[in-house]
């Protein structure tokens, strides 16, 4: 059975409000979808799925490194090292710790570092966690993790602009506070407590609420 | 009561990839030895990857995908665990993200006396040239060497750990302190403590004639 005969929609989809949908594609790319893809392409080494995950993907891989400040040229060459990474690492995609675009984000960004900065990024490695024994709350954010398809992105789109703007400014234009803080016109006190405002709303429960 | 743990826009920072290295890696070492923080910090990095499947799409070239299809047979799976050349003891100590500054074990790296009980060992970092980084091993009840600098001071606490006035800090712990902070803080009496610290130091500061210049400063 192929992975398109086993896809089916689910009732919670990510829908997000991408302005430019393919026409070409056909079924909306749920978390499920992803997941299927991911599963056929460390396992099976599926080009087929490979191939639709990069249309998936890529786009808007190509737009993350641009607005990181990157020219077209260069973007697309982060976006295309960033999807062989994907094919290299696939094995190592975990479901149970994080969704398929979190963990790409994460490609994506070490490539940015790597192709932009020059520099390398001092990252954390599964490897150091296994011996640990998870306590409760983390597994009640590992379900948010999975679950990130309609319930983070409601609370992004739902944060008061000023938040969802030093937010995402912060993800996508490798900029210090201090440099936010100085293209909005604000103290840098502000976009810090702008910053910490958001997250206290994004974060699902935790044990250490402050 | 100081904090001894990262604060959420650091976090963010670091999810994001916008610390420079030095600052990085001892967000990473941080993370790597603090369940608490190591779990909130998923939660943030969700947020990049939430952020990504909202954002727009440029197209690629006709022949993107075709080029990259075509560098997928020379790419073998990449296996996940890497060996380490530490010494089992450094293992033990030092988590994943720094072990890679660490060369072949700590008894290699070059300490130095810093005053009384006191060791300090650089670790060379390509690139961070207005930061220093360092491993400092204080001896039990000895006072931890004071920083005159202007930036921002990171600490993390590998084995040991110290008191900074009514607050304890212990493996795992992660401590910023500014210029204008006047502590004094203490290695445990029992244990001693072994940390990680990151110095933001500005640029006016060093230089060529660096010590020449600032012959106050006690580093």
């Amino acid at each position: 059975m192929t992975i398109l005969e086993t896809t089916r929609i689910r009732p919670r989809s990510v829908t997000g409000t991408m302005p430019q949908q393919s026409a070409q594609r056909q079924l909306s790319a749920t978390e499920t979808d992803l997941r299927q893809l991911m599963s056929a392409i460390a396992i099976d080494r599926d080009k087929q799925a490979f191939a639709r995950l990069f249309s998936h993907f890529a786009p808007k891989l190509k737009a993350y490194g641009m607005r990181a400040g990157a020219d077209p040229q260069t973007a697309e060459e982060i976006a295309q090292e960033a999807m062989v990474a994907v094919w290299r690492k696939a094995a190592s995609f975990n479901p149970e710790k994080a969704s398929v675009s979190t963990w790409l984000f994460t490609i994506v960004r070490n490539k940015r570092i790597d192709m932009l900065r020059r520099e390398s990024r001092p990252d954390l490695k599964e490897e150091d966690f296994l011996h640990l024994d998870q306590p409760a709350e983390t597994q009640d954010e590992t379900y948010e993790a999975r679950e990130t398809g309609s319930v983070l992105h409601s609370k992004i789109a739902a944060l008061p602009p000023d938040q969802a703007e030093v937010v995402r400014k912060a993800f996508y234009e490798d900029k210090s506070h201090r440099a936010i803080a100085e293209e909005l016109g604000l103290p840098l006190g502000t976009v810090k407590s702008r910053i910490r405002l958001a997250l206290s709303r994004l974060k699902t429960h935790l044990a250490d609420d402050e | 009561m100081m904090e001894t743990r990262i604060d959420d826009a650091l976090m963010l920072d670091y999810a994001a990839g916008s610390l420079a290295e030095p600052v990085a890696l001892a967000v990473a070492t941080h993370l790597s030895l603090h369940d608490e923080a190591r779990a909130a910090y998923g939660a943030v990095e969700a947020i990049g990857g939430a952020i990504l499947s909202d954002l727009e799409e440029v197209s690629l070239s006709n022949g993107a995908l075709g080029a990259v299809l075509d560098r997928l047979d020379g790419e073998a799976g990449e296996p996940s665990l890497r060996r380490c050349e530490l010494d089992s003891a450094t293992r033990s100590i030092i988590p994943a993200p720094l072990q890679a500054y660490i060369g072949k074990s700590l008894d290699s790296l070059e300490w130095k006396r810093r005053g009384a009980g006191v060791e300090e060992a650089r670790l060379a970092m390509s690139g961070a040239d207005s930061y220093k980084v360092a491993l400092l091993r204080i001896e039990p009840g000895r006072a931890m060497p004071q920083h005159s600098h202007c930036g921002a001071e990171y600490t993390v606490v590998l084995q040991g750990a110290y008191r900074d006035g009514d607050t304890e800090v212990k493996s795992g712990d992660f401590c910023v302190a500014d210029a204008d902070d006047t502590h004094q803080p203490v290695a445990d009496p029992k244990e001693g403590c072994l940390c990680l610290i990151v110095l933001d130091e500005p640029v006016r500061l060093t230089g060529a004639w660096g010590w020449v210049i600032n012959p106050f400063l006690k580093h």
